[in-house]
């Protein structure tokens, strides 16, 4: 479960998120759907004990993000969109590896479980070439395998399928389904109406640092009164910005 | 800070390090090849010069008439002697070297024991007409003394009333090695502390603004282990990348003295504990100067900004350097094994000397872990500021 309390942070002038608060259930899947720049990478990094709050706090599966930071980052896995951040002078097997080491994982399970996973998205074939001459889609595939080897209770997406092209994003599409049906909790970010409401259980709509509604998909179209999500979205961002 | 996670880290990066064909390149191959190139360019360029001054030389005569002077000239195995009209364009044209204008009552003034006056005209930017210019004055040297040595028995006396002293030379140290040692003991201090001062910076660069423009770096800040074991692991791969790279320099120095003995001196009497000083001294520059080259590195954006922030860095490490070249190793002032790089170089140069001032060296090995915990909290300090990492 994720709970984030008044999660606040504050860059020298900027206000980047202005006291957030919202509740992710287990097996569920929260979209964080804004603009760029509203405060979504922001908020997931602090999730991701990467930056510290400035107020307020979050709990990961039990553990708090400012007291006890290295246990809530053993609790999660984290896929970026855009630039997948592997090392590519090394191997497919060796990226996921180092991960796994990292994440305190015994030697015989990292064996068995990048076999399992390298099966599973199937990606045997160029497990052990380097990772520098892979198409986008290879790399896509090795950058899931690294977030779920320590096999995590959380997932934080931030914009996963951003730059992918729709083979690619499919495929992070289903993995992301499948870390639902495992149980898993997850937040994913957005900037695509299609992608959240085709995944999301839950929605909030971050603006300027700020949720500015948080609901079902079905609840906010009924509320405004619009079946296109993405009317609904203008409408609370586009008001905002006449403010 | 878990010492397994450190050791995780510093595998991985040795291992990407070691990958990267331009990393070896930088760190290792081209500071053991550059100075025996540089060096065997050097002695092929002096054999050259060597070889050209022994060649015969050809000059111009002019004026003279039929004088002695002129026909010993003619007769010097030295010099080829060729008619001309005009000496000035004959010598830009580089058809002769050297031209000699001589009087005509040149014989007469000598005869008469008067000083007699020879004009040499050459072309001071050419290293072959300055060569010939002194092979010429040589010879007018060696008729000179011809000449006084003549005058002199005609006075019957005896040449060598012209001499009052004849030193005789004695070495105090005839096991180091002289001059061949004065420019080892020069050169090796200079070159050990440049070494272990910038060898580190193509792996610091790598392993901190690379891993930030390749985008890795956020994803290894959401594993489990702190910040300061990640830094420690990268740290210590740093440090490693600049031993070796020492270590590659070293051998590149070893094998250029081998190739040009006259030029890089001679290494003798280095003993054991000279070694154990210097190994312990460029270790703790290498550790000082890859944990400040880190932290620059985590600072700049990308590689090329890291690039542009180290490289004055090296001409920094260069100046106490410069410095200390001509000072004498067994009379440093004591101020300068306080100051940072300073004292490296003069304890380096002290033990090479032959020098052990024990309190020399325990001032400089605490100054230097003062200076190590320095760049290290320096380091870590950057590494965890959210403004330094997520800097973009």
């Amino acid at each position: 479960m994720i709970q984030l309390m008044d999660l606040q942070k504050r860059f020298k002038q900027i206000e980047a998120v202005k006291g957030v608060s919202f509740q992710v259930n287990q097996g569920e899947i929260f979209g964080l759907l804004g603009e760029n720049g509203a405060g979504k990478t922001t908020t997931l990094r602090m999730l991701a004990t990467m930056l510290q709050p400035t107020g307020g706090t979050a709990l990961l599966g039990g553990f708090d993000i400012v007291r006890e930071p290295e246990r809530v980052r053993g609790q999660i896995g984290i896929l970026f969109g855009g630039e997948m951040g592997l090392y590519d002078r090394l191997t497919a097997r060796e990226n996921i590896q180092y991960f796994a080491e990292l994440n305190d994982m015994r030697r015989t399970d990292i064996n068995d479980r990048i076999s399992y996973l390298a099966k599973m998205l199937d990606m045997e074939e160029y497990l052990d070439r380097r990772v520098g001459k892979f198409s986008k889609g290879m790399k896509q595939k090795v950058a899931i395998a690294r977030s779920i080897v320590h096999n995590p209770q959380i997932m934080l997406f931030d914009e996963p399928t951003s730059g992918l092209d729709v083979t690619s994003a499919r495929v992070v599409h289903e993995f992301i389904r499948s870390c639902k049906d495992e149980g898993k909790t997850i937040i994913l970010s957005s900037h695509s109406m299609k992608e959240v409401e085709k995944l999301c259980d839950r929605v909030g709509i971050i603006h300027r640092g700020s949720m500015v509604e948080l609901g079902t998909i079905e609840d906010l179209k009924k509320k405004y009164g619009n079946d296109d999500l993405e009317e609904v979205f203008m409408k609370l961002v586009g008001d905002n910005h006449e403010a | 800070m878990k010492l397994r996670h450190i050791m995780i880290v510093l595998k991985k990066e040795l291992k990407d390090i070691f990958r990267d064909k331009k990393t070896i390149f930088a760190s290792i191959v081209v500071p053991m090849l550059m100075l025996p190139l540089m060096f065997s360019f050097m002695g092929y360029g002096t054999k050259q010069l060597e070889e050209d001054s022994k060649k015969v030389v050809p000059i111009a005569i002019v004026g003279g008439a039929e004088s002695v002077f002129v026909e010993y000239l003619k007769n010097s195995p030295l010099f080829n002697v060729i008619q001309t009209n005009d000496t000035e364009q004959d010598i830009k044209d580089n058809k002769i070297k050297a031209a000699i204008y001589v009087p005509d009552n040149f014989d007469q003034t000598v005869s008469k024991n008067e000083l007699a006056e020879i004009t040499i005209e050459y072309d001071d930017t050419s290293q072959q007409s300055l060569n010939a210019f002194s092979t010429i004055r040589a010879a007018i040297a060696s008729y000179s003394e011809m000449i006084v040595a003549n005058r002199l028995s005609a006075l019957n006396l005896n040449q060598s009333i012209l001499q009052v002293v004849e030193i005789q030379e004695r070495s105090a140290t005839p096991d180091k090695g002289g001059f061949g040692f004065l420019m080892f003991s020069m050169l090796l201090p200079l070159m050990l502390t440049m070494w272990s001062s910038v060898s580190g910076m193509p792996a610091a660069t790598d392993l901190g603004a690379g891993e930030k423009e390749r985008g890795t770096l956020e994803p290894l800040l959401t594993t489990q282990p702190k910040r300061m074991s990640l830094l420690m692991g990268k740290y210590l791969a740093v440090t490693i990348a600049a031993l070796l790279g020492t270590v590659a320099s070293f051998s590149g120095f070893l094998l250029s003295m081998k190739l040009n003995p006259g030029m890089l001196g001679t290494a003798k009497g280095l003993g054991g504990t000279s070694i154990i000083v210097i190994m312990l001294t460029c270790i703790g520059l290498s550790l000082i100067f890859s944990a400040l080259q880190l932290a620059v590195s985590v600072y700049a954006r990308s590689f090329k900004e890291a690039s542009t922030y180290l490289s004055p860095l090296a001409i920094i490490i260069l100046m106490p350097s410069y410095l200390t070249m001509l000072i004498d190793a067994k009379a440093i002032p004591s101020i300068y094994f306080h100051i940072p790089l300073l004292n490296a170089v003069c304890i380096i140069k002290e033990v090479v000397a032959g020098v052990f001032n024990m309190q020399h060296i325990i001032i400089v090995l605490l100054w230097s872990l003062v200076y190590i915990a320095f760049s290290m909290l320096f380091a870590l300090s950057m590494f965890k500021k959210e403004s330094v990492v997520f800097r973009v």
